[in-house]
């Protein structure tokens, strides 16, 4: 027995060609058992249908498609994955929502704490004075090493000291690294990162009702401060007035919903439009840095106040506390304050008080004493002249 | 009666009818090597044909084979077995599946979906994602209305068959249904092993009610 027809394409002869449909009214199951084209596909009239071949598994859904899972659900992909709503979304968890992006080896492997020991003295070497003149690391604490001499009145500004020799050799460090910290970066991966963008808004919330527990006790006259100093047959008195003393009290840190915890292993940046950014909260709020914080806008208000007008403010540094404007600083209040336990020094062409001025101690002028009155000695009632 | 009235072993040896350039359109046949039938001469082979096999059908009984019928193929019965439906109120006859049976052109949704469905990740949709499926297009049904209702198909070569002959008339072979052989159930069955096991075929449960002796 020999095939007598002569086949018009040679690669027929080594395509070999069955098909399998069972057909219904209902749909049609075919299996192809075509060379390099096998298939299994289940097609319904309405245009649905599971295609299995050598390319893909698709499944094509003209009208509804769902899915009921009453066990847990898993699903993998090696690859990419890639999702797309061309209507609403909406995912529902009444557990937990995990959403996590990183490379394996970030959970396997301590490749963060291996980047950061070999970037570590590279910081410490950029963390440096270019010039020798020491210091001390705001967050390590390393005091850095001194090679000169300060000025006269004992600081660095006006003094003479040599170049840091490790500020010097920064691009050197990390040529010597290079290799070490790239090979820790090939084992985070590619990406790694989760970016959310909308074309319109973002609303996070936490919590389905807001708290105003009271998170804070006012007590309008709880301290008692110097309200002012008065001289009283020859001697100082002070006069005190209560001030307010606010405690501060944990009621919100074990309510089971509302919070939100952003952590940012390096830095946070917040960038918004001419709509502005408005940070309220009814509870505690605390801005810190071991860093430099600054605090700038066109105009800048700080205020201190409740319902109950028992509002303060309080600045407090260390060493120095600096105000300086180029033209007028004004300090408004029914009493002021000033107590120097060394020295006050206003530095004026002019000073000029408009009311009596007191002075306790002897008053001592180098220059002129002009008067436009008289000069009175003993106390008021005194010789004049 | 006739000695082709009773059913036989047979064994494919060519699972097409457009052998010859006489075979204008194909009826589902195959030819069929029929033990004890087809040749005086006996044969002994597992598989009929290929140069890798030990034994297979002689040249001489294959071109008496050659010029025997093709065998016709059984199918089992699938519900309606016919292109077309009948409607007998309205005494109509419509090879349409899809819609009342007096539109007689009419076709089924799937139709349209044939060509031009993609997902969206085809290219030129203007998002960073576009292009990314190269299969974007692979979702089109293999819509079969208007067609046969049941079963299509053929045995291979090498295929064991029961075969019989409409009306016991030898130009009428009918192959009527497949016979699986030990190689056959093992492949499927068996676990390749050299002391096989068959983990899913009926043995104890709903035949054995005692242990054995």
């Amino acid at each position: 027995m020999a095939n007598k027809r002569k086949a018009e394409s040679g690669t027929e002869n080594v395509t070999e060609r069955n098909q399998f449909v069972l057909n219904n009214a209902g749909g049609a199951i075919v299996m192809d058992g075509n060379t390099a084209e096998e298939r299994l596909q289940i097609s319904h009239p309405s245009g649905a249908n599971i295609n299995l071949n050598n390319k893909t598994f698709s499944m094509f859904a003209p009208n509804n498609a769902q899915e009921l899972t009453l066990g847990d659900k898993f699903s993998t992909t090696a690859g990419n994955s890639h999702i797309q709503t061309r209507g609403g979304s909406e995912t529902r968890a009444y557990g937990d929502i995990t959403l996590v992006a990183g490379a394996e080896a970030f959970f396997n492997e301590p490749v963060a704490d291996e980047w950061i020991d070999l970037n570590q003295d590279i910081a410490a070497a950029k963390a440096g004075p270019e010039l020798a003149y020491g210091g001390v690391g705001n967050n390590t604490d390393v005091e850095f090493q001194v090679d000169g001499t300060p000025s006269s009145d004992g600081t660095v500004e006006g003094g003479t000291y040599n170049t840091n020799a490790a500020q010097d050799n920064v691009q050197q460090l990390m040529e010597e690294k290079a290799g070490e910290i790239a090979e820790v970066e090939s084992k985070m991966g590619e990406g790694g990162s989760i970016k959310m963008m909308s074309v319109k808004h973002l609303h996070l919330q936490a919590g389905a009702k807001p708290v105003s527990f009271d998170s804070g006790l006012i007590v309008k006259d709880g301290r008692s401060v110097t309200r002012k100093t008065v001289i009283e047959d020859g001697a100082l008195t002070e006069i005190k007035t209560g001030t307010t003393l606010f405690e501060s009290k944990d009621t919100s840190s074990a309510v089971p919903f509302g919070d939100i915890h952003l952590a940012a292993g390096t830095k946070i940046r917040g960038t918004a439009g001419s709509g502005g950014i408005g940070l309220k909260t009814s509870g505690q709020m605390d801005l810190n840095t071991t860093g430099r914080m600054t605090i700038g806008g066109a105009e800048v208000a700080i205020g201190g106040s409740t319902s109950n007008s028992a509002g303060t403010i309080k600045l407090i540094g260390d060493v120095d506390v600096f105000i300086s404007s180029s033209d007028l600083v004004t300090v408004d209040s029914a009493n002021v304050n000033i107590n120097a336990t060394d020295q006050v020094t206003v530095a004026a062409p002019l000073t000029v008080y408009t009311g009596d001025l007191h002075v306790y101690g002897d008053l001592i002028v180098e220059g002129e004493i002009v008067a436009m009155k008289d000069i009175t000695a003993g106390g008021r009632g005194g010789v004049s002249t | 009666m006739s000695e082709l009235n009773t059913f036989y072993f047979g064994k494919v040896i060519a699972d097409s009818d457009m052998l010859d350039v006489a075979d204008k359109a194909p009826l589902n046949r195959v030819k069929v090597y029929i033990l004890g039938l087809s040749t005086a001469d006996e044969e002994s082979f597992s598989q009929p044909r290929g140069s890798n096999n030990e034994n297979t059908i002689s040249q001489t009984n294959l071109d008496i084979i050659g010029d025997e019928m093709y065998a016709y193929v059984m199918q089992p019965v699938m519900g309606t077995g016919a292109i077309g439906r009948y409607n007998a109120k309205k005494d109509l006859f419509s090879v349409a599946d899809a819609g009342p049976i007096e539109n007689l052109d009419a076709t089924p949704p799937a139709e349209g979906y044939m060509d031009n469905v993609y997902d969206g990740f085809v290219g030129g949709q203007g998002s960073s994602t576009a292009g990314v499926n190269v299969n974007s297009a692979g979702f089109a049904p293999d819509n079969r209305s208007n067609s046969y209702k049941g079963s299509m198909a053929m045995p291979g070569v090498g295929s064991t068959v029961v075969i019989t002959f409409m009306n016991g008339k030898r130009g009428m072979p009918i192959i009527v249904g497949m016979v699986p052989g030990q190689a056959d159930v093992d492949s499927i069955h068996g676990l390749g092993l050299p002391d096989e096991v068959y983990p899913n075929y009926p043995t104890f449960y709903s035949n054995t009610s005692t242990e054995e002796e």
